[in-house]
């Protein structure tokens, strides 16, 4: 009975805590699952694929034109024009609208933006895209290298590009469908005007195909039942394409913020240590004019927000022209007097007969600090390493302000806040930057947790 | 090799809290032979630690002349005195092995690798060593860490030896083991060494000579038989010898041209030589002491001066015994009494405690000998 | 040369490195910040070279600072914010470190789990927030939905908890405190396993129930954790700022309206120097930086008195 009443509550305890720890981990996960998603996913709640998906759409398709005319449909794809800014609107503005930027806007559908234009008469139209009201720029899908007008040269009849058929015709009032999907089950095609499906038949080759009587204004709907193999279904939901268009955006150098966060950061531990070890040293084991009350004076600076320094660091750094410099970002934070404290408190545990042994032994100072007090207190100074490494790698604040806008040496977080302005609803790629700056510290936290640990409790139970 | 010489050494601490000066060695005057083994010994606080680390330069002189051989070496650092010191924790490096522990202060004399290989091993084999080359010190017992330390000051064959209660961190056991291996190694390496301890025994087995110190100043200097049996004070006569010489004040009274020592119902003729001398001390009160080796109990004094006691406590060691007896019936100023064997007299009975009038030694009250 | 001397060039010499950097860095900066605090950007200031161009103003930008209804709303919702994350904070770390003092199995799992946000970057944790309170679409409103709150369509939460100006506030603390639960656990778990086991031992055989051993040992001997949290605490909400400018993207919150202002509800003091320095009126940054000082130190002397009364 009471084994059970015990078996029972520590199952409970269990169940309670990974909760909490899921809670707890809850952003982390939530990110690398939404960095992995595939774009517009980012808010299916959807996390595991089904190997069969119900695709639906429905999907405007030219009206089909009664008097000869020809439909295309146009389409601005983002990533084809990586230069560009974060599109928030794009319109076509061309011969068949007048060049008015205001009278042809295109419609996003998570992937591309795009619209189908009817009643065209078969003729050559020159034409361009608008994004944001502002930068003109030729049809990048057409002429890749074009830096005019691009240009279309449309047949009466007939749709220039494919949307949903593989292919679409018209015939007399007749819209004749192929659609090459052998593997699909049920394939549902439409008309918007009708409530009748029409009928499909699959030839020889698995083609479907279909044909039925089109009314002006009309639209298609359909609707494909197609079975997908597991492999399918994950791909359609997750991708590694959200990272590889964060390393590969040309003007986010990724690589280079990654690096400059990791010299930054590194830069700074290695430096702070060898600061903090000297200095704690020295007020551990030496005896000097004004020790205490130098100690007492750097202890009390520990109590002042660091916001008092902000201001004045930020005149130094510009004074001593180290804005855009990695100087700039390490030099000013070097002096970690919770370091230096830490060293202290470590360092006065080493017995002072090990310094005297090295001291007989024929030690000179410098020999003394490299061969006891470094050896002695190493694993501390690991930790005091990995502290600052943490916290310089995220030092967002600092980092934007000694950082123009246009640096060189802007770092991961100074990089992902702009990008995060500018890939503003694209919540995948920017989850998938964060990851870039997420993950190495929880690598590093996991492999070397003992140090942090330690470091921290050291710090706080000082008394 | 050399020797080493105090000059009027003084050292003053300064207290930071109380914001006092300290003295803790006073007008030191010594002159450490070459090649000889002297032992510092005097109870805690006395100064002995301060002295041996003035030799060694960790402690500054505040007056007063230090030479080692001929040099003065007030100001000259620690490692270029040639001195070698081991300490009372041993103070290892923790984080070196055993071999590099030994081999450190070569290394920082940037001697080649091959040859502190070599004088290592040397060493190892001289200390029993080598077997644990490769150990860390924690990984060592305190036997073990203690010859490593020793090891470590031999393998610079410095001019100086200086030890600070090398072997107070030893069991009772391991500590006779070492005595007698320090002794021997003394003897092998035939160099001068200075040595600090609170243990009479190893001052007596070790030392050619024993400074006795006290509140920061030498009491006397001498081997130690010398100081056994002649000791220059009460200080010294109560330090040296286990158990401690019993002593006790008492009035010099002349009555019909004979010498007495008198303590309440305790009245000891003197003579001889002493008698002489204290008979210009008539009347006035001095402290005598006897060692218990000088009081033997016994059924029947014979002829000889006793003293009329009960026993009330014997303490049987084997070959000896101690027997325990309250003078003037004051309870807790006991006297110790010391016989071969077996005590003749049992517990709680009455025994003739014989005294050996010869080696009573009379001081003055400010603790100078008197005869 | 005396051993004194010696010691003193040695020591200087091993300390030169971090006190030059201190004294540029550190102390220097506060002098400086004194001096900035009683001066005026003008309009011939440029963004490289602000302070070649200042004007003085005395105790203009502390006047116009302390007289300005804004700061005392960010001195409010400091206090709030404090009152919101501290306790909490405490209370679940303190929890969670009960919890795990147990002879459990996979507490170290549990111990790496609670403590790894502690150490992610504050900024990006703040972003992936944002995207859980999301309005619609984010995974608290998704998830509310599944368990049948809120409408059958359209958001559970309008504008969702971060564009609400009751709620952004409360939802920033409760990202905040979930973050850093995992450190004050460190912290009380040392404590509690310092705390020798026959004190509870002696306890047990006194007849005390759980209740009792934690009111009566655990607390007394985790007060200085307590009180070491509580201050570090009041610093980091009287200095908060990343988490208000990436979970408010920069905007300081959604517009609150009291006592007829038109103020943003996130506008902690940490931020609302921040917003001073971005629209370069560095003198009232530095004014403010030195008022946030003051509070602090009040702060942190209240904090001191009232859970370490004088021992008589
Ligand atoms: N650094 C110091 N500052 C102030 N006073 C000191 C200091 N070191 C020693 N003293 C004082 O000097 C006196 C002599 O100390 P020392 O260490 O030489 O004694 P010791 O004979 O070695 O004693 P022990 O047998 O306990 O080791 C003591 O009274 C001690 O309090
Ligand atoms: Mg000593």
């Amino acid at each position: 009975m009471d084994k059970c009443k015990r078996l029972a509550l520590s199952s409970a305890l269990y169940l309670a805590l990974f909760m909490g720890a899921m809670i707890v981990l809850l952003p982390i996960f939530w990110m690398v699952i939404t960095a992995c998603k595939q774009p517009g996913k980012a808010f299916e709640f959807k996390f595991w694929p089904k190997p069969t998906v119900l695709q639906g759409a429905c999907l405007p398709l030219a009206t089909v034109p009664q008097d000869g005319s020809a439909a295309f449909t146009l389409e601005y794809d983002p990533a084809l024009y990586p230069k560009m800014p974060f599109a928030r609107q794009v319109t076509a503005a061309g011969e068949f609208n007048g060049w008015d930027k205001t009278k042809t806007p295109l419609q996003f559908d998570g992937q591309v933006w795009r619209i189908t234009l009817t009643q065209l008469k078969p003729l050559k139209y020159e034409y361009k895209f608008v994004v944001n009201d502002t930068n003109w720029t030729p049809d990048r899908a057409r002429d890749p290298e074009g830096d005019g007008n691009s240009v279309i040269v449309l047949q009466p009849g007939e749709n220039a590009n494919k949307v949903l058929a593989d292919q679409t015709k018209l015939v007399g009032n007749r819209l004749q469908f192929q659609i090459n999907r052998p593997q699909a089950k049920i394939l549902q095609i439409r008309l918007a005007s009708q409530k009748d499906v029409i009928p499909l038949t699959q030839d020889a080759k698995g083609i479907w195909c279909g044909e039925a009587e089109i009314k002006p204004e009309d639209k298609l709907e359909y609707s494909i039942e197609q079975p997908q193999t597991f492999s399918e279904a994950w791909h359609e939901l997750y991708t590694l394409n959200n990272f590889k268009k964060i390393i590969a955006a040309p003007d986010f150098p990724f690589g280079r913020f990654f690096f400059n966060s990791l010299i930054v950061a590194s830069l700074s531990g290695l430096l702070t240590v060898i600061l903090c070890t000297m200095a704690g040293y020295a007020f551990a084991k030496k005896d000097f004019f004004l020790k205490g009350t130098l100690f007492m004076i750097l202890m009390s600076t520990m109590m002042i927000p660091g916001m008092i320094f902000m201001v004045p660091q930020y005149a130094i750094v510009t004074n001593l022209d180290w804005i855009n410099t990695y100087m700039g970002m390490i030099v000013p934070h070097l002096a970690n007097i919770f370091g230096l404290f830490l060293l202290r408190q470590h360092i006065s545990i080493i017995p002072h007969s090990l310094f005297e042994a090295a001291i007989i032994d024929g030690a000179s100072e410098w020999q003394i600090f490299r061969y006891i007090v470094i050896p002695q207190s190493f694993p501390i100074m690991v930790t005091l390493f990995l502290m600052t490494f943490v916290s310089q790698w995220g030092n967002f604040l600092w980092q934007l302000i000694v950082n123009t806008p246009d640096s060189d040496c802007r770092t991961l977080p100074v990089g992902l806040a702009l990008f995060k302005g500018q890939y503003a609803q694209d919540w995948e790629v920017i989850m998938a930057g964060s990851c870039f700056s997420i993950l190495p510290i929880a690598f590093l936290f996991l492999i070397a947790q003992r140090y942090f640990i330690e470091g921290m409790t050291k710090g706080a139970i000082k008394e | 090799m050399a020797g080493v010489r105090f000059e009027n050494v003084g050292k003053i601490y300064y207290d930071k809290e109380k914001k006092t000066e300290v003295a803790a060695v006073r007008n030191f005057d010594l002159a450490i032979q070459d090649k000889e083994f002297v032992v510092f010994v005097g109870p805690s606080g006395c100064g002995k630690t301060t002295s041996l680390r003035m030799i060694a330069g960790l402690e500054e002189i505040t007056s007063g002349k230090l030479y080692i051989g001929e040099q003065i070496v007030n100001d000259v650092l620690p490692k270029d005195r040639d001195i070698a010191m081991v300490f009372q924790n041993y103070a290892l490096y923790p984080h070196l092995t055993v071999r590099e522990n030994m081999g450190f202060s070569l290394k920082l004399r940037g001697i080649p690798k091959a040859e502190i290989a070599q004088k290592v091993l040397h060493v190892a084999g001289i200390l029993r060593l080598n077997d644990y080359l490769d150990r860390l010190p924690k990984q060592l017992s305190g036997g073990q860490c203690q010859r490593v330390a020793i090891g470590r000051a031999i393998i610079r064959e410095p001019r100086v030896f200086l030890f600070d209660e090398p072997l107070s961190n030893l069991d009772a056991k391991m500590r006779v083991d070492m005595r007698v291996e320090l002794a021997k190694l003394h003897k092998q390496l035939n160099a001068t060494i200075v040595y600090v301890t609170h243990d009479q025994i190893e001052a007596m087995t070790l030392a050619d000579r024993i400074v006795v110190m006290n509140n920061g100043s030498i009491q006397q200097v001498g081997t130690p038989l010398d100081l056994y049996n002649h000791p220059t004070n009460a200080f010294v006569g109560r330090f040296i010898g286990s158990p401690a010489m019993n002593q006790m004040k008492a009035q010099v009274v002349v009555e019909a041209n004979v010498v007495y020592l008198v303590a309440k119902d305790v009245k000891i003729p003197m003579n001889g030589q002493k008698a002489n001398i204290l008979r210009q001390h008539a009347n006035e009160t001095v402290l005598f002491g006897i060692r218990p080796h000088d009081l033997i109990p016994s059924r029947e004094p014979g002829n000889r001066f006793a003293l009329m006691r009960l026993l009330d406590v014997i303490e049987p060691i084997g070959n000896e015994s101690f027997a325990y007896f309250s003078i003037n019936g004051e309870e807790e100023k006991m006297w110790v009494a010391h016989c071969e064997g077996a005590s003749p007299v049992a517990e709680g009975e009455q025994a003739a405690i014989v005294v050996n009038l010869e080696n009573i030694h009379v001081f003055s009250l400010d603790e100078t000998l008197l005869a | 040369m005396t051993k004194g001397m010696r010691e003193n060039l040695v020591s200087y010499t091993f300390l030169a490195p971090f006190l030059l950097v201190f004294v540029i860095f550190l102390a220097y900066p506060v002098f400086y910040s004194a001096w900035i605090s009683l001066h005026k950007t003008t309009i011939y200031t440029s963004w490289y070279y602000p302070f070649s161009e200042m004007k003085f103003a005395g105790f203009e930008n502390y006047t116009s600072l302390l007289l300005d209804f804004e700061l005392w709303w960010s001195f409010f919702l400091t206090i709030c914010y404090g009152f919101l994350t501290i306790p909490t904070g405490i209370f679940l770390s303190l929890l969670l470190a009960v919890l795990l003092d147990n002879k459990l199995k996979g507490k170290s799992f549990f111990r790496s789990a609670f403590f790894l946000p502690n150490v992610l970057d504050l900024f990006v944790v703040g972003v992936i927030w944002i995207l859980i309170f999301a309005p619609e679409f984010g995974l608290l409103d998704i998830l509310l939905k599944k368990i049948g709150l809120g409408a059958e369509s359209g958001p559970v939460f309008e504008k969702g908890l971060l564009g609400n100006a009751w709620t952004c506030l409360p939802a920033i603390a409760v990202a905040m405190v979930l973050k850093g639960a995992g450190f004050g656990m460190i912290l009380f778990l040392t404590a509690i396993q310092n705390i020798s086991q026959s004190v509870y031992e002696a306890a047990d055989i006194d007849g005390a129930g759980w209740w009792h051993k934690f009111r009566h040992i655990t607390i007394p001997l985790v007060k200085p954790i307590i009180l070491f949290m509580v201050i570090t605490g009041t610093i980091s909400c009287l200095t908060a700022f990343t988490e208000v400018y990436a979970m408010t993207i920069n905007t300081g919150g959604p517009t609150a309206n009291p006592f007829g202002h038109s103020l943003r509800a996130a506008n902690l003091l940490g931020y609302h120097l921040y917003r001073n320095f971005q629209d370069a009126y560095y003198g009232k940054a530095a004014a403010l930086s030195f008022i946030i000082l003051a509070f602090a130190s009040l702060i942190s002397w209240i904090n001191i008195r009232i859970i370490q009364p004088r021992r008589k």
